[in-house]
This record gives structure tokens, C-alpha cells and sequence, in this order.
């Protein structure tokens, strides 16, 4: 059972390491969401700047 | 701090949604989570210090309530109202989306709080609890547990399902998988041990203790390190492809660590093997989440400017080594050496109070940096930083190199006590690494409550890196390959369930029905029910935490065999709802502690343990008697009623019970090392009928017998061994006045070796050779019989042998050596006086004949015997002696 747990996993693993190492799509594809997070907290933080800066904190809503 | 409707929510637009970030309930799980952290820690303390202070407390609240408290209050209370603040702050930027609701939230936040961590205390300090680690709040709180799972399932999960598996980013998997897979979870480690009796139900609960850890606790962490890196130093991770693996490869891997709880007990080998191999292959796991997340903050420094960066960075740190430290763990030599120790309680103070506390507040300074007006100190935060840094640090060592300590002497079969003394120090450390540790707590919160407002947002813009990362645009997809990532995803999160499946089938269910047919194999026809009152005792043991400190199972090792006996085997808690396994041992093992200890000394040990046991650290429980150990009430006469039925039906069946097994089951190498064992019962203390002793010398080593005589003797005999100490006046019959004696060296040897049956002397078995030649020396050197020299005449001796030979001789023998025909059916079996190897001085001769001896089948002849008989016989009885040449004195 043992031997099961640690081929099953490494049989994963490694098909996910192939597919990302020799398919570029692939691997940009897998590597996006990290582009999207950068994105979406700068779009925060620039929400958050301009309430900061611009508006004093104001435009609190519940 | 101003909650007001008029700052509750904070909304914005990102891309074409319009997200929102409930800045309410991000402050008031904020502030909760820091309420109970000071509660939880304050508990800590009172903990630690009782291992120094034993009796800091008096009465109530005992020291295992205090603990259940404890753990469950970092767990659910600190760390869980942490993390959903965080999420919070987190769910609506990573999704897009805010979460469901404002009310459900409040709902939430009432369920998590007013349901389950205030009522959870309440009934734990009360005695309503269950004896299961990381479960320890009743069942009752359970259920609220699950329904605010379900609900912080509801609140933040939907807004994930919008765009697509392929778009999620990494933080997002683990809050996916954290709720959902708590949910599967809590309830099998919480409610699963409750059906399943003794080692099958333990399988389970060590599946939660990781699960705990593993399912709940590390994946919001590690969702927290991913966010606030990335967002802290404005450039991406290194490689969302290496955060994937590593969140695939927990997830697969977590649920099957958790047997290795449970090393050398009955589960199963297979069971464990699986478990060990998991371990390992985490460790590989954490080694590329951790690379990964050090490589996303290059550039920021070893120790980050800013400052919820520092936390994560520190908390990445320990992560790396609380999880390579759990995977050596999982080694069965180095399992072997340190398990039961506080090795252990310092691996569990790196996770949760190094790494998931360093993440958690993280996670909450990040947050409390974003939101509107609220004020913030760096230099208190930077303080605060500094002084948890070194207090975790300073207890984990301590704690780590005093589990090498116990563990070494554990193994070397040293005297139990020998591991509490040698404690003691570690512990005074433990304690004063309290001090950073509290104080980086209230400064930390006094950091978030004053300062200048808004000056956490102007720190985060500070603590920014130039973003270097050109290479990764956007989200621009090949249709085909989005379709195969999203496969893949899809792929493993199957896998992750199956998995899931996988660990609960293969270390729940299959060791279940494995010990099942081992019990139906190997125990007796008729059960051993217990009563009422050891039911009762039972309830007692687990509401006050008896299982913190001693375990109930004797490992499949050496060292427990020789100490404890014979290894447990499932069929022995087939009747314990939940198990009592333990996981930590601070007091010794008692799974065969029934017939071990006379009852009056378990209730002299419950009322005062220091007035027998002079270097305990065990909580006194004086509620439970009326004012004196010879007034039990109902409490301690169940509890010790309990205590006297552990390891009791294997030895009303053994020895033929324990032939037939092994005939029964000649291919469970398990069960046949447990019969293998040369005793069943090997406590070092328990009381054996004479006989069979190594031959030992006295010798006069006086350093080393003070020492032994101060540390072992003193309460029961006195300091001048004149049967005086604290303890003698509730113990019958009354310690020995040692002064009044004069004995034999091989029946002190004897003695010393196998206890006086069926009394309160205990044998000292776990003593070495050399200190029980010590001892006999120093018992020797007390008597004043020599000093005795009155002389019989003729007739007296003639009439003492009358006296003696008309009423004596059925109990002592015909030639006084305690061997009289009636022996063998005493009503208290306490072995009569071996005159022959023991004499009296004449006045504690007649003092003894005038009163009988109290607990003992020595009656008073006092009404029976004339005082010239009793002179003369006591002088009759002087004479039998027999002196060996060079013996002692």
C-alpha cells in the first residue's frame, strides 16, 4: 500500500513536470495566475493609494 | 476601535468586476483572534508554570483542563479567527468577487465565537471535554464547528468558481482545499473516536491530530505566504508551476502522515510504513514550497524591511524546519528515542506558534495595513517581531534538547523520576521563554491599536521591490492548453479527494477491521465489563487530562517492554469510547497500571502526589476527598477504581489467555512479540511475592543513600527512618520504624526488589544495583536493635516458645520463618514476619503484639495474652534470629 501511495504520487508529479517543462504553452498557461495576482492586487492597491491619498479616506461605504 | 457602519466595507473595481472587502468583520475577526491569543497564551502559562509551581493553582482549574483550553484556543480561536480575517481581506482580490454576504458573515463570526470557542472553554474548564488531542472541545461544540465550516464554505468559496480552474492562483487552491477538506475531516478526528474503540479509533484521531495541522492550519499559512510575498514586495512569485506541485503534493500527501502518531503501538505495520513513507515524501514537498517562496523574496533581504514580510519570511523559515523535523520524526530509530518526549511538545510549538502564528500575523498586519483609518506603529511591530523571534526560539531549543534528555533516559531505564528531575531545568526555561513571547504578543497588539492612522498603508508602499519580473505578462491563453491545465487541475483535485479517501481507507479503516479480527483472535470469551464506578473514574480521567501525561499503550519497543511489559494489544481497549493512548508522557505509561500501587497510596497520591512522590510535578486533587485521604468521596474511589482495571483483563486471563493467542494468531509478528514479553507486568514499583532477588551486598556509600533515601524514601519512613514521615500517618500499616529493626541483607534485598505485597512499599526495581546496596547499607545503619540488650531467662524462653507454638506458628511457622500453612489464605495477604531473618527490638516486639498491626492480618493479642506472655514470647521471638558472619552491622 505504501509503494502505491509513493508511485501514484510520484506518476502525477512527474506527468505534471513533463507537460510543463516540454509544452511552453503549457507552462505559460500554469504560470498565468501568478500574472493575474500581480494584477489584481495592484488594482487594489492603487484603489487603496488613491483613497489614502486623494481622498482622505472618505469613500468608505458600508 | 471605532466599528462603525460608516467604515464596515471597502469596495472597488477590478477589471469588470466590482469587488468589496468587508472591513467589519476583517477588524472583528482581527480583534478576536487576539483576544484569544492572550487567553490562550495565558493558559500556556499557567501550564508551564505547574510544572514548576506543581500546586500554583490549588484545586481548580486542573492542569488537563487547562491544556484542553490551550490547544483548542491557539487552534480554533487565535488561528482560526486569524485566518478568516485574512480571508476577508484575501477572497475578494483573488477572486474578483466580495463574499456572499455581510449577515452570513456576522453569522460566522457568532457561530465561531459565542458558539464555539466561549462555550468550548466554558464546558472544558468545567469538565465537559472529550480526551482527544487537537478535539478536546465536547461534541456539542462540534457540531457548531461543522456548521461554521459549512458556512465559511458558502461565504468564501463561490466567487473562486468564476473564472475558471486554470485561473486560480495559488493562495486560492489552498483556501479551497483548507475549508473544504476541514470539513471532511473535523468530524472523523472529532466524532469517528467516539464509535470506534480503543487503537482502531486512535488510528483516526492521529489521522486529525495531522489533519489538523496538516488540512486546516498549513494550507491557509501557505495561502497567506503566497499572498502577502507577492503583494508585499510587488513581483510575482518565482514559479506558480513549483506552488501547484507543492499544493498538490500536500494535499496528497498530508492525510497519510497521520499514523505516524502512533509508532510501535498495535496499528498495523502496513499502516505505519504507509505513514512513514508519506512523512518522507512530504519532507520533499516542503523543501520545494519553501524553496520556491525563499526564491520569491530575493531582493527583499534575509530580514525584510517591511514588516508582515519579515513574519512571512520568518514563517517560511520555520516551516522548513518543523516539517523536515516531522519527517525525521516519522524515523522509527529517532521515533523510538524522542516520542512521549517534549521534543514533541517543541515541534508542536514551532508549528503553530512558530510557523501558522508567524503566517497568521502576517496575514493580519497585511490586512491591518490596507484598511482605512486604522492606526499602526512599525517600531512596536518591529519590537514585537524581535521578542517572538527569540522566545520561540529559545523554547523550541529548550524544549527539543530537554526531549533528548528524557528520551535517553527513558531508554537507559533510569528511574522515571530520574527524567522529572532532570526536567526541571528545561522546564524553568520553557517557562521564562514566556516573557518575549507575551510581551511580543501585547506589544503586537498595542502596534495595530496605536500609532499614526493610516500609516500601515504608507509602510507597504515602502516595503516594495522594483518588479523585475517583465517576462510574464498576463493571462493570455492558448484555448488548448487552458483546457489542459484546467484538465490537469481538475485531474488532481480528484486525485486529491481520492487521496483523501485513500488516507481515511488506509489508516482508518483498514487498521480497523485489522484489529478487529486481532480482538475477536485473541480476546477472552467472557468481557471484563467495567462498573458503574470505573465507567465513572474513566470519565474522571478524561475530563481532567490524565492522558496529557500518562499513556495507556506499552510500545513495541525494548525500552517500554522492559519498563512497562508486556506490548498492548488491540483487544485490551476494546472497550475504551474514545482510546487513551496519549500522546505525551510526563508521568509513566498505565496500561498495566492496575495491581501496581495499594489503593490507599493512589489516594494519598491523588490528595498530595508530593507527600509519597517528594519530585512529582502531578496536580493534587484534594477536591476529591473530604478533607483527608482517608475520606475519599465518590470522585476518587472511581478514579482509582478506574486506574486498578487497566491491564486487568489481560492478566485474569494470562498466562493461558497469552498461550492461546499465540497459537491463535502465529503470523501477526505484532502479537507475537507481545507474548514474547518475559512479564506482563513489569512496573518497576509493583509489589511481587517474595522470593526471587538478585543477591546484593550492602554498601556503605552515605552520599549516594542520602540522596536515595531523600529522593525515594523520606516520605513514608522519615528522615531518621523512624517511620514518620508525611505520608506515614495515612498509610496502614504504617511505614516501618526502621530503627526498631533489624534485618538480613538478602530480605532487604527482597524487599527492595520485590516491594512487601500487597502494602504500599513499593518494589524499586528501576533502581540500580548499586543504589539498592546503598540503601540496604542505610537501613542497616538505623537500627538500634543491637543497641537492645535485654536478656531472657530460661523459663521466659521456654514460655515464649509455648506462647508461640499454641498462636503463632499457622501464620509464621514452626521455626518463625513466615511460613505457617496459613499464609497462602490471609485475608490481607501482606507476607508475615520472617523472624529468622528479622528481629525486633523488645519494646516494638510488645508494641506490635499489644496493637496488632493495622491493615496488615496481624491481629492485637493484647486481650489474649498476658503481659508476661507477650514479654516472654517477644523474647522467644529475639531469639530466632539467625545472623549471617559479616552481614551489615
Amino acid at each position: 500500500m505504501s509503494g502505491l501511495v509513493v508511485w501514484l504520487s510520484l506518476a502525477l508529479g512527474i506527468g505534471f513536470t513533463l507537460a510543463y517543462l516540454f509544452i511552453p504553452r503549457f507552462k505559460k498557461d500554469v504560470e498565468s495566475p501568478k500574472a493575474i495576482f500581480q494584477q489584481q492586487l495592484r488594482q487594489y492597491d492603487a484603489h487603496l493609494s488613491e483613497q489614502v491619498l486623494s481622498k482622505g479616506n472618505t469613500n468608505e461605504e458600508k | 476601535m471605532p466599528l462603525d457602519s460608516n467604515s464596515a466595507s471597502m469596495q472597488y473595481s477590478q477589471g469588470n468586476e466590482h469587488a468589496a472587502i468587508d472591513t467589519l468583520l476583517v477588524r472583528a475577526h482581527g480583534l478576536a483572534a487576539f483576544a484569544a491569543l492572550l487567553m490562550s497564551v495565558v493558559f500556556g502559562i499557567l501550564i508551564s508554570l505547574q510544572f514548576i509551581w506543581p500546586e500554583l493553582l490549588g484545586a481548580f482549574p486542573s492542569w488537563g483542563r487547562l491544556r484542553y483550553s490551550h490547544t483548542q484556543g491557539i487552534m480554533l480561536g487565535w488561528l482560526g479567527n486569524a485566518f478568516i480575517a485574512f480571508l476577508y481581506h484575501a477572497v475578494p482580490i483573488l477572486s474578483g468577487r466580495p463574499v456572499t454576504s455581510r449577515k452570513l458573515g456576522l453569522w460566522l463570526f457568532g457561530l465561531w465565537n459565542f458558539a464555539v470557542m466561549i462555550p468550548g472553554w466554558v464546558l472544558v474548564l468545567a469538565g465537559v471535554s472529550q480526551p482527544l488531542e487537537w478535539a478536546e472541545f465536547p461534541l456539542l461544540v462540534d457540531v457548531f464547528v461543522v456548521a461554521a465550516l459549512v458556512l465559511a464554505g458558502v461565504q468564501f468559496l463561490p466567487g473562486f468558481f468564476k473564472h475558471g480552474f486554470e485561473n486560480l492562483y495559488v493562495s486560492s487552491w489552498y483556501i479551497i482545499g483548507a475549508l473544504v477538506f476541514t470539513l471532511l475531516a473535523y468530524p472523523m478526528g472529532n466524532i469517528v473516536p467516539e464509535l470506534v474503540p480503543g487503537p482502531a479509533g486512535a488510528a483516526f484521531s492521529g489521522l486529525w491530530i495531522h489533519d489538523a495541522v496538516g488540512l486546516f492550519v498549513t494550507p491557509l499559512a501557505l495561502a497567506i505566504l503566497y499572498f502577502v510575498i507577492p503583494a508585499s514586495t510587488g513581483r510575482p512569485i518565482y514559479s506558480h508551476f513549483l506552488s501547484m506541485v507543492g499544493f498538490w503534493g500536500l494535499f496528497f500527501l498530508y492525510p497519510l502522515n497521520g499514523t505516524h502518531h502512533y509508532i510501535f503501538s498495535v496499528i498495523p505495520m502496513e499502516t505505519q510504513a504507509t505513514a512513514i513513507a508519506a512523512s518522507f515524501l512530504l519532507g520533499i514537498v516542503v523543501i520545494i514550497v519553501v524553496s520556491n517562496l525563499m526564491l520569491s523574496q530575493r531582493g527583499a533581504g534575509f530580514i525584510p524591511k517591511e514588516i508582515s514580510l519579515r513574519f512571512a519570511s520568518m514563517a517560511t523559515v520555520f516551516y522548513l524546519i518543523v516539517s523536515l523535523q516531522g519527517s525525521m520524526q516519522a524515523n522509527m530509530s529517532l521515533n523510538q528515542a524522542i516520542h512521549f518526549t517534549d521534543w514533541v511538545i517543541g515541534h508542536s510549538h514551532l508549528a503553530m506558534l512558530g510557523f501558522a502564528t508567524f503566517a497568521a500575523i502576517a496575514g493580519l498586519v497585511h490586512a491591518w495595513q490596507r484598511l482605512p483609518k486604522m492606526p499602526y506603529n512599525p517600531r512596536l511591530l518591529n519590537q514585537a517581531y524581535w521578542l517572538l523571534l527569540v522566545g520561540i526560539s529559545i523554547m523550541v531549543i529548550d524544549l527539543t534538547i530537554g526531549g533528548v534528555v528524557q528520551g535517553q533516559l527513558w531508554q537507559s531505564g533510569a528511574p522515571w523520576l530520574e527524567s522529572v528531575r532532570q526536567s526541571q531545568p528545561y522546564w524553568v526555561v520553557r517557562s521564562l521563554s514566556a516573557i518575549p513571547i507575551t510581551l511580543g504578543f501585547v506589544l503586537l497588539g498595542l502596534g495595530l491599536v496605536r500609532g499614526e492612522l493610516g500609516a500601515g498603508n504608507s509602510a507597504a508602499q515602502a516595503g516594495r521591490l522594483p518588479d523585475k519580473s517583465g517576462a510574464i505578462t498576463g493571462p493570455e491563453k492558448s484555448p488548448t492548453t487552458a483546457s489542459a491545465v484546467r484538465m490537469s487541475y481538475i485531474v488532481a483535485s480528484l486525485a486529491g479527494i481520492v487521496f483523501f479517501v485513500f488516507s481515511v481507507s488506509l489508516l482508518g479503516l483498514l487498521p480497523n477491521r485489522v484489529l478487529q479480527q486481532q480482538t475477536a483472535s485473541l480476546a477472552p470469551v467472557s468481557p471484563l465489563m467495567l462498573t458503574a464506578s470505573e465507567v465513572r473514574g474513566r470519565d474522571i480521567y478524561a475530563q481532567e487530562g490524565c492522558g496529557y501525561c500518562h499513556s495507556q499503550q506499552v510500545r513495541y519497543t525494548d525500552a517500554d517492554t522492559a519498563r512497562f511489559g508486556a506490548p498492548s494489544l488491540a483487544w485490551e481497549g476494546r472497550f475504551d469510547y474514545p482510546h487513551m493512548l496519549g500522546t505525551r508522557r510526563i508521568g509513566p505509561d498505565l496500561a498495566r497500571a492496575g495491581n501496581t500501587r495499594s489503593t490507599q497510596w493512589q489516594f494519598l497520591h491523588l490528595f498530595s502526589p508530593r507527600s509519597v512522590v517528594p519530585d512529582s510535578v502531578m496536580p493534587s486533587y484534594p477536591e476529591f476527598f473530604d478533607g483527608s485521604p482517608l475520606r475519599p468521596q465518590r470522585q476518587a474511589l472511581d478514579l482509582v477504581a478506574y486506574i486498578d482495571t487497566l491491564g486487568q483483563a489481560r492478566e485474569l486471563a494470562w498466562p493461558e489467555g497469552d498461550a492461546a493467542g499465540k497459537l491463535a494468531l502465529p503470523n501477526d509478528p505484532w502479537a507475537q512479540m507481545s507474548f514474547a514479553a518475559p512479564q506482563l507486568n513489569a512496573h518497576p514499583a509493583r509489589t511481587r511475592r517474595r522470593g526471587d532477588a538478585p543477591e546484593i551486598k550492602p554498601e556503605n556509600d552515605a552520599a549516594v543513600a542520602e540522596s536515595l533515601w531523600a529522593q525515594n524514601c523520606v516520605s513514608c519512613h522519615g528522615p531518621d527512618g523512624k517511620g514518620d514521615g508525611p505520608a506515614a500517618q495515612y498509610l496502614a500499616p504504617a511505614p516501618i520504624n526502621l530503627t526498631q529493626h533489624k534485618y538480613r541483607s538478602e530480605l532487604l534485598a527482597d524487599i527492595l526488589w520485590n516491594g512487601v505485597y500487597a502494602s504500599s512499599m513499593p518494589a524499586w526495581r528501576d533502581q540500580s544495583l548499586d543504589n539498592l546496596a546503598a540503601l540496604i547499607s542505610k537501613v542497616q545503619n538505623f537500627s538500634e536493635v543491637d543497641s537492645d540488650i535485654s536478656a531472657a531467662s530460661i523459663q521466659q524462653l521456654r514460655l515464649g516458645e509455648s506462647v508461640y507454638q499454641r498462636n503463632c506458628t499457622e501464620c509464621h511457622g514452626l521455626t518463625g520463618a513466615g511460613d505457617g500453612f496459613a499464609v497462602a489464605n490471609l485475608p490481607v495477604p501482606i507476607p508475615p514476619t520472617d523472624f529468622t531473618r528479622e528481629k525486633l527490638t523488645l519494646s516494638e516486639s510488645l508494641r506490635v503484639l499489644q496493637d496488632g498491626v493495622a491493615g496488615s492480618s496481624m491481629a492485637p493479642w493484647g486481650d489474649r495474652l498476658t503481659e508476661a506472655d507477650m514479654v516472654a514470647v517477644s523474647h522467644y521471638l529475639r531469639s530466632l534470629y539467625q545472623p549471617v558472619s559479616g552481614d551489615g552491622l
